[in-house]
């Protein structure tokens, strides 16, 4: 499971991405994003509410 | 009074080494955007420093793991150590925005490498002597707040001598040294069954909750922060004193999320939850999983 940890780590790719972002549309939009992910195990929960195994 | 066996002893040592390291780490990341900030650099570059913690993530582990098993895991953790506590320490040194991101770089690569060795080596005795190891998680999130509580009731003490609490700290894990070398079964995988094991399509809602997860946390622990300081003006004692809670209440729901995943398949709401998000919550591969994904936290 080393693997899927390795695999998810790679999501900090973004962090230096989010330099240019913050730059050009300014830091407010860097820092809706933990707002916006935040709702995404809600979307989850929902959308397995909705579509039960 | 009853005499401590050893297993109560390497308990002891786990609890005590783990907790002293992340008291550590948090006392240089309580105090690290303030000596950025004081060598002029902008909020981006102080969250360039924040975030390099959180890039080292991507590819050292790997390199940890094949260090450990080269090495043995307790020269890795020695070397490691050492190494961390003598750049920690050089943070005293840094003159310019350019010398604290060298610092930084060296710092948090020994950092991941301590952390992915030390982190699995203690997650293992904790096992071994039958510590719950949400209490182990505990540990450590008691050790991120003591951190931060160190700068918060401290403001007399300057970064230079909170520089030196925390390199002394940092050599808590040499004290896993004498718990000697663990032996793992070793177990021929094959990388393609790895691979289609990692990327099945039932582990899809789990991923997503952990990468939002992750994702928002690391953007917060670096541009939050520094936007945070700089626009309102937080002094250290006051940006101690919210990641003092932040940590706290982070380790008291650890164990909370522990037991509550412990019991996600019989339980009734948990076990909705995982059933839609992780439906291989109940397998020990995936808890395995979900312990060592809170290790983001650690550099």
């Amino acid at each position: 499971m080393n693997t899927a940890d390795t695999l998810l780590n790679i999501s900090f790719v973004v962090l230096p991405l989010l330099e240019i972002v913050t730059e050009s549309y300014g830091i407010e939009t860097t820092l809706i994003l933990p707002a916006v992910l935040s709702l995404v195990p809600v979307a989850v929960f929902l959308v397995g509410k909705q579509h039960p195994s | 009074m009853r005499r401590a066996d050893g297993s109560e002893i390497v308990a002891i040592i786990i609890v005590v080494s783990a907790s002293s390291y992340m008291m550590a780490i948090y006392i240089l990341k309580t105090i690290l955007p303030f000596i950025a900030f004081g060598l002029g650099a902008s909020d981006i570059l102080v969250a360039r420093i924040l975030y390099i913690g959180f890039i080292m993530f991507i590819f050292v582990p790997p390199i940890a793991g094949y260090l450990s098993d080269v090495m043995g895991y307790r020269k890795t953790i020695a070397v490691a150590t050492i190494a961390e506590s003598a750049l920690i320490l050089a943070y005293n040194l840094a003159t310019n925005y350019s010398e604290l991101l060298i610092i930084r770089v060296l710092q948090a690569f020994f950092g991941t490498v301590l952390s992915a060795s030390f982190l699995h080596v203690s997650s293992i005795y904790a096992r071994k002597t039958g510590v719950y190891i949400g209490y182990l998680r505990f540990a450590q999130a008691m050790g991120m707040a003591l951190g931060s509580l160190i700068v918060a009731l401290f403001p007399g003490f300057t970064e230079e001598t909170l520089i030196i609490i925390a390199t002394i700290l940092c050599l808590a894990p040499l004290l896993s040294i004498l718990l000697g070398e663990i032996e793992e079964s070793e177990v021929k995988v094959r990388r393609s069954y790895v691979f289609r094991y990692v990327l099945r399509r039932d582990l899809l809602y789990y991923y997503l909750c952990a990468l939002a997860n992750i994702v928002s946390i690391s953007i917060m622990f670096s541009y939050v922060v520094s936007y945070m300081i700089e626009q309102y003006r937080l002094t250290r004692q006051i940006y101690a004193t919210i990641l003092f809670l932040a940590t706290t209440i982070f380790g008291m729901s650890s164990i909370v999320a522990s037991k509550l995943c412990d019991r996600a398949p019989r339980g009734k709401w948990p076990a909705r939850i995982y059933r839609h998000s992780a439906k291989h919550i109940h397998n020990p591969d995936i808890r395995r999983l979900r312990g060592s994904y809170s290790r983001t936290y650690t550099i």
